[in-house]
């Protein structure tokens, strides 16, 4: 399917535009934070500490326990959390459809493979994530690592016991039959049927990503927190949450549209690229 | 299927050595060592590396590997340096709470998922099916942590319905204790789990509803129900039941922040403390016994799949 | 009017009553079982000569005692000792015990009990081990009466038996000779108003009355004085977080707990069930200068470091109420007998101009100053960074978990700068920034002469001169940079009476309503 025509189908329909939209926004807002941004998002003034949310005034969504604004800073947490959303899908779902599709289709290379993914997914991944936080350190690059390391493991099991389902229909028996290269039959035949999954799975984690981000940082892990992201403010909320709600309500609101944007992109990729479901 | 159950729990003994091994040298890598919270902030290095000989933290890590291993390998998982306490112990006194909330947790996602999924798939393409995959988006979309701050915001402080944070023992009170488990288990189950749940279910049981052999068994005359309940939804749940499966995993890794944001004094809530005071032993046993739970969830998991696809065999 | 009439009549009606229930309340009451909200889950001891951890002395020292206290003015009085004499050279402390004081197994105090766990706490303590290396001969006069003979004089030698954590706390000499340096557990058998029930880690530590306790025949004063187990039991309950063990208080489940969350300051102060105590100052923030750091042994980078310092900002972020935090030069707090304004000037300077100046003299060439800060006192990093980039510095800063820190910074080559904080000590010889072991590795031969003197001095007004001299040196060589001080915000149930609010807490002579 020509790149042209798939990107013409996914977006030309409610979800697709909606989602399309409310990502094209947060990217926008991303590349133009320095423009957008009322304050400098680092700046202190210890003199105007958790102000009110309030359009009429200079914080439109009031300041955080160093008096920061918030608005700013929500505005360029926008880059760390789609750098971090992004990176995380991309190296998670790359990682986890190899693994899967290999571990599905070559039985030998299945049980290394597989043991150590039942190794590595006896953690809980946030756990595992943490305590490799704990080693690596506060650094966003760290984040990155950790929780890719922590979110393969179930993404692979998934992707092969999908594979491993389709591995048991005709059409890759037949194909074997007429002498395909396993490779082949991998990438032609068992890679698209698995598509579905993935992207569900792919733009599942960008959310957790996101997430988790956001729960390291609450945990104590995470990236510096003078670093504005979306994590690092709503982790700082839960304490001062009678105090200043707002703290914790507008970066989880950021954090919810971006999610919503990715999910109902993956829902329109899913709908456009399952045959099974176009059929 | 005995054998192979058998040699499935005959394997859970090399993955907890992975795992303990893994963990523990994740963890001794890790800069900082436990006497940062067994002295005072004041104390000298000097007073700091005595301490560290007391509990022989200046051996070599390999020392360290094989006298905790031999501990672990006589089902002895040592002593909490923090606690003081055996780090058996110290877990099951935090295993009610989170045992609690992961079993309502659980209930509730699939209380909202199956049902939802199922529904959504019958009724494709209405106005409900739009309704509840929606819901299930929102489900999907919005943070687990965020919610729990939001219903914490709402019951907590604004209708002060409920105590904002805090746990009770269930045998103490047991009323208490679930209202204090409540929203946790609420966000745990509804963020996420039961969203995916849903949407799984929905996609797989519109998937078995389009196969061949679904149309066969229209053909052969059974009715609707029979279909559908027989065939369509015992095919359709089996991708449902590795979600569930592996939905323990994501549980208890979601308990480690609800325990932190409610301050419920669970298995979650000890991992991390363990983690930031370098607590070892605790940490290390409270790592295993995660573990032991899932791997066993797992076989049950796949136990279940031999028992619903006949197609699939272990020998 | 009628309505502000009626008002104001209420008001005093509700006063009068207020005030009459007060006086109600002074009639002590026995019994009860006394809850208490601890900051922790984690309390590594209640053997008290093993760790100076807060929490392990705030329980354990219900069950246990030294020989001396603290009155309420932060002096020293006896406690298990009944008198003692310091010969004129003072070099010979003759010490007195108390007759017929019952340990909770019911064998009875002597000398030998004493000097036993004396020698063990100084193989243990720090305090200990400086306080006994200085001690030629312990001898045992008769059973109530023991000698030291000291090498040198030693100003500070009965305030070192009097410190309340890490002290030298008195254990049976048959517990001592059982377990030697190896920790009690929940062994632990002293001569305290109560005495340990039962330790559940993790869950509860209860003690009750010692009903053969021997109280000493002076009024309570301060950590000292006459001391009565009102109430029958005292369990403290762990409550790592702030916000929930403010509301265990509010709700009566706990009836004490220390270190509430100060950002609920007001509204915990208006409310009806609780009242509010703000103890101490209990100690001071403060930034770590690594004096082994290459770039730091300029002096003149160390002036700009502190000209750059802005401790009322930080205060401000840090602690939330102004209630809680209060900026003073000196080391000492107000109110300390060794409050002292010496170097003044140099403190909370808040002035980047005059850094930027103290920079280009000294010839600084942008070399990245490390800053290293713990998660708990992430607010003192951030906002000191951006007060260090203001005046002109690169800042290379990192925050970690505090088992980090303390691993790094025991390393010279890891940071420059780190924050901490020091709690008040009785004594400024006790501070440990003064020690050269201690991580920052400050070394001044005038300072080391005047630690000297004062070790051994005896006359307050001689010390106090040698301590002013310190401090008007940590204002110039600039081993550190001293921030705001802080009190300790702590909350009781207004069941709870008689609570005497010192730095540490306790609850002998409390009693429940």
């Amino acid at each position: 399917m020509a790149t042209g025509k798939l990107l013409y189908k996914i977006f030309v329909n409610p979800r697709g535009i909606i989602g399309g939209s409310i990502l094209l926004i947060f990217v926008f807002i991303a590349i133009f934070a320095p423009y957008i941004a009322t304050h400098d998002p680092y700046e202190i003034n210890a003199w105007a500490r958790y102000l009110r949310p309030d359009l009429s005034s200079e914080n439109l969504l009031g300041t955080d326990r160093f008096g920061r604004d918030l608005f700013s800073r929500i505005i360029y947490g926008s880059r760390i959390s789609l750098v971090v959303g992004v990176s995380i899908m991309l190296t998670t779902s790359f990682a986890a459809t190899f693994l899967g599709l290999v571990a599905a289709y070559y039985s030998r290379v299945d049980n290394i493979i597989m043991r150590i993914i039942d190794g590595m997914m006896a953690f809980p991944p946030l756990v595992l994530a943490i305590v490799l936080m704990a080693m690596l350190g506060p650094r966003l690059s760290n984040v990155i690592i950790a929780l890719t390391i922590s979110y393969v493991p179930a993404f692979t099991r998934v992707v092969r016991s999908n594979a491993l389902s389709i591995k048991q229909f005709e059409f890759v028996d037949a194909a074997r039959s007429i002498g395909l290269p396993s490779w082949r039959i991998v990438l032609k035949h068992i890679l698209p049927n698995c598509w579905a999954t993935i992207i569900i799975m792919g733009s599942l984690r960008f959310g957790y990503a996101v997430l988790a981000e956001a729960a390291l940082s609450f945990l104590g892990v995470g990236i510096h927190p003078e670093v504005p992201s979306w994590g690092t403010i709503l982790s700082a909320g839960r304490d001062v949450l009678r105090v200043a709600p707002w703290v914790s309500i507008f970066p989880g609101i950021a954090i919810f549209l971006v999610v919503l944007a990715i999910n109902l992109i993956g829902e329109r990729l899913r709908d456009v690229l399952d045959p099974l479901t176009l059929t | 299927m005995t054998v192979y159950v058998i040699r499935r729990l005959l394997y859970l003994i090399p993955i907890m050595i992975f795992v303990g091994t893994f963990v523990f040298l994740l963890i001794h890598i890790a800069p900082g060592d436990p006497t940062s919270y067994l002295l005072s902030e004041e104390a000298t290095e000097i007073q700091r590396q005595a301490m560290r000989e007391r509990l022989g933290l200046d051996q070599p890590m390999y020392v360290q590997y094989f006298r905790w291993f031999s501990q672990l390998i006589r089902g002895d998982l040592g002593e909490s340096i923090s606690l003081r306490q055996p780090v058996s112990q110290a877990l099951i006194q935090r295993l009610e709470p989170t045992f609690i909330m992961a079993i309502l947790a659980l209930s509730i996602a699939c209380l909202i998922g199956i049902p939802g999924g199922i529904i959504a798939a019958l009724k494709h393409d209405t106005y409900i099916d739009q309704i509840l995959m929606s819901i299930a988006m929102f489900g999907l979309c919005i943070p687990n942590f965020w919610l729990a701050l939001m219903l914490a915001l709402l019951f907590g402080v604004y209708l002060g319905w409920v105590p904002l944070v805090g746990y009770t023992p269930f045998l103490e009170d047991p009323v208490q204790c679930i209202i204090y488990l409540l929203i946790p288990a609420f966000v745990l189950g509804f963020s996420g789990r039961s969203a995916a749940i849903s949407r799984l279910t929905r996609a797989n049981v519109l998937e078995t509803m389009g196969k061949d052999y679904i149309r066969t068994a229209r053909s052969k005359g059974l009715s609707e129900r029979v279909v559908i309940f027989k065939h369509a939804l015992r095919n359709a749940m089996l991708p449902t039941i590795t979600v569930i499966g592996a939905s323990l995993g994501g549980l208890l890794g979601g308990a480690v922040i609800v325990e932190n944001i409610f301050s419920i004094p669970g298995i979650g809530q000890l991992l991390v403390a363990s983690v930031h005071r370098r607590d070892y032993p605790a940490l290390q046993g409270a790592v295993i016994f995660v573990a032991a739970i899932f791997v066993l969830a797992n076989l049950a998991v796949d136990i279940t799949y031999v028992l619903i696809d006949p197609r699939i065999r272990y020998d | 009017m009628i309505n502000k009439k009626m008002l104001v009549f209420f008001l005093c009606l509700v006063f009068i009553l207020v005030g009459s229930a007060n006086i109600l309340a002074e009639e002590p009451r026995f019994g009860g079982h006394l809850r208490v909200g601890l900051q922790s889950e984690s309390v590594p001891s209640l053997d008290l000569h093993q760790t100076g951890v807060t929490i392990t002395y705030h329980v354990g020292w219900h069950i246990l005692e030294t020989l001396f206290t603290l009155d309420e003015e932060y002096k020293v009085i006896p406690m298990l000792a009944k008198d003692y004499e310091v010969s004129d050279d003072g070099l010979k402390y003759t010490i007195w015990l108390r007759e017929n004081v019952k340990f909770h197994n019911q064998s009875t105090m002597d000398a030998h009990d004493v000097v036993a766990s004396l020698e063990r706490w100084a193989a243990l303590a720090g305090v200990g081990r400086r306080t006994l290396e200085n001690v030629n001969n312990l001898t045992i006069e008769n059973d109530y009466t023991i000698v030291f003979e000291l090498k040198e004089p030693m100003g500070i030698f009965l305030l070192n038996l009097a410190i309340p954590n890490q002290g030298a706390y008195i254990y049976p000499k048959e517990l001592v000779e059982e377990f030697g340096e190896e920790d009690m557990g929940d062994t632990i058998i002293g001569t305290g108003p109560f005495k340990l029930d039962e330790w559940i880690r993790g869950r509860h530590i209860q003690v009750s009355r010692f009903d053969d306790y021997s109280p000493v025949d002076f009024d309570a004063t301060g950590y000292g004085g006459k001391k009565v187990a009102f109430v029958d039991r005292i369990t403290f309950l762990p409550f790592p977080d702030s916000t929930v063990r403010a509301a265990a208080v509010e709700t009566g489940s706990v009836h004490q707990a220390d270190f509430a969350p100060t950002i609920e300051y007001q509204r915990l102060e208006a409310h009806p069930n609780v009242n509010t105590w703000m103890a101490g100052p209990r100690g001071f923030d403060a930034l770590m200068v690594n004096a082994r750091s290459e770039l730091l042994s300029d002096p003149l980078i160390r002036q700009a470091i502190l000209a750059a310092a802005h401790a009322e900002e930080v205060a401000r972020i840090r602690y939330d109420d102004e209630a809680v935090w209060s900026l003073s030069p000196s080391i000492f707090p107000e109110g300390s007998a060794w409050y002292s304004e010496a170097g003044a000037e140099y403190y909370n300077q808040a002035n980047p101009e005059r850094a930027r100046e103290l920079l280009e003299e000294a010839g600084y060439d942008g070399t990245p100053l490390k800053l290293m800060t713990s998660t708990g006192r992430q607010e003192h990093g951030i906002t000191f960074k951006r007060q260090l980039e203001a005046a002109g510095f690169v800042v290379e800063d990192t925050i970690v978990e505090w088992a980090t820190l303390v691993s790094r910074r025991g390393d010279p080559e890891l940071w420059d700068l780190y924050t901490t904080g020091f709690t008040w000590r009785a004594d400024p010889t006790q501070l440990a920034f003064l020690d050269p072991n201690f991580a920052g590795w400050w070394e001044h031969p005038r300072k080391e002469e005047l630690v000297e003197k004062m070790e051994i001095e005896h006359a307050f007004e001689k010390r106090f001169e040698y301590w002013e001299e310190i401090q008007e040196l940590i204002y110039e060589d600039v081993p550190l940079i001293k921030l705001a001080d802080y009190k300790t915000f702590r909350i009781s149930h207004v069941d709870l009476k008689n609570y005497i609010n010192m730095i540490d807490i306790f609850f002998w002579n409390t009693w429940l309503d």
